[in-house]
């Protein structure tokens, strides 16, 4: 994990994942409970209102601080489902999430505190199990991600189909 | 914010329908600029043609992304619960089947059991999201916690 953080924005992100492909960890070179590399991220407001606009999620939470300001919450905050985009911002571009053909079979994540515009967040990432099924190769992978004060806002595993 | 139920008020049972989407390829592109989650799948119709998985299945078109319909799930967790002083704290799914541009998809939730913690209120709750067809795409189980 790399000591400094920026503010993470669109333009630095790399969306060709077809480039790099070849250095990215197939399923034989997964290495269960081994943490992979990642690197913190300052989350901005229009990340986080990029992500809502995107799922039509226009919560005045998001997007008025004066509003968000007058609620138990005291300012802007982000979907609780923010840590969909988390897993790629916080990781490098050769992280065998980005294989192409790699298929989400499901998901589970449990929300402990709200991010906000502001907030560096980094990840602890580790495949975790590996499984063979009906002839196709699956990984088994659990994401912690903490804040800057060093407190877990949210963790989850997940499965996910690997191409090869 | 002004609580209009309380734990008490929510019996076991209760249900409604959520947030509803008409899912477009558009949709799609802007939720996977929008998460940096740009695999082909979602936008190669060239990658999908020659993709076929060991039982021989294939998808149709591209497709959503699983993520895109948890972050429905969970909008309607937050449209419900944000109001009325609660907060979702936890949702469990399992993509069944793919969710492809032109489907319509809604998500329900019912509210299967309630527990008291030593410390919290908890309500638990069942998601379900179909397509136009009837089709469960996507199930879900989730944690409401109540504050008042």
């Amino acid at each position: 994990m790399s000591e400094t953080s920026s503010a993470f924005s669109a333009e630095d992100f790399d969306y060709d994942f077809w480039k790099d492909a070849e250095k990215r960890a197939g399923w034989d070179d997964l290495e269960p409970g081994e943490v992979v590399e990642s690197r913190p991220v300052t989350i901005t407001a229009d990340i986080i209102q990029r992500y809502a606009r995107s799922i039509g999620d226009m919560n005045p939470l998001y997007f008025d601080e004066e509003y968000a300001k007058t609620t138990r919450f005291g300012g802007l905050i982000s979907p609780p489902s923010i840590h969909a985009l988390f897993l790629f911002a916080c990781t490098t571009h050769d992280h065998f999430m980005r294989t192409p053909g790699t298929v989400n079979m499901g998901q589970n994540w449990w929300i402990q505190h709200p991010v906000r515009p502001g907030d560096t967040i980094t990840l602890t990432a580790r495949c975790l199990d590996k499984v063979i099924r009906k002839g196709n190769t699956f990984a088994i992978h659990d994401n912690v991600f903490r804040n800057q004060h060093d407190t877990v806002v949210c963790s989850g595993r997940g499965w996910t189909m690997r191409p090869y | 914010m002004t609580a209009e139920f309380s734990y008490a008020d929510i019996a076991v049972g209760h249900s409604f329908d959520g947030v509803k989407v008409d899912v477009t390829r558009e949709m799609i592109k802007e939720f996977a600029m929008a998460s940096f989650d740009n695999n082909p799948l979602h936008w190669d119709d060239d990658f999908i043609a020659e993709t076929t998985f060991a039982n021989g299945k294939k998808f149709d078109t591209v497709i959503g992304h699983g993520l895109m319909t948890y972050s429905f799930m969970v909008r309607t967790m937050t449209d419900w619960l944000w109001p009325d002083n609660g907060n979702h704290r936890r949702l469990e799914t399992r993509f069944r089947s793919p969710v492809y541009p032109g489907d319509t998809i809604q998500v329900r939730v019912e509210v299967q059991d309630k527990r008291e913690t030593r410390k919290g209120k908890w309500l638990v709750c069942g998601l379900t999201v179909t397509n136009q067809r009837g089709e469960t795409v996507s199930t879900g189980d989730a944690l409401a916690e109540i504050l008042n």
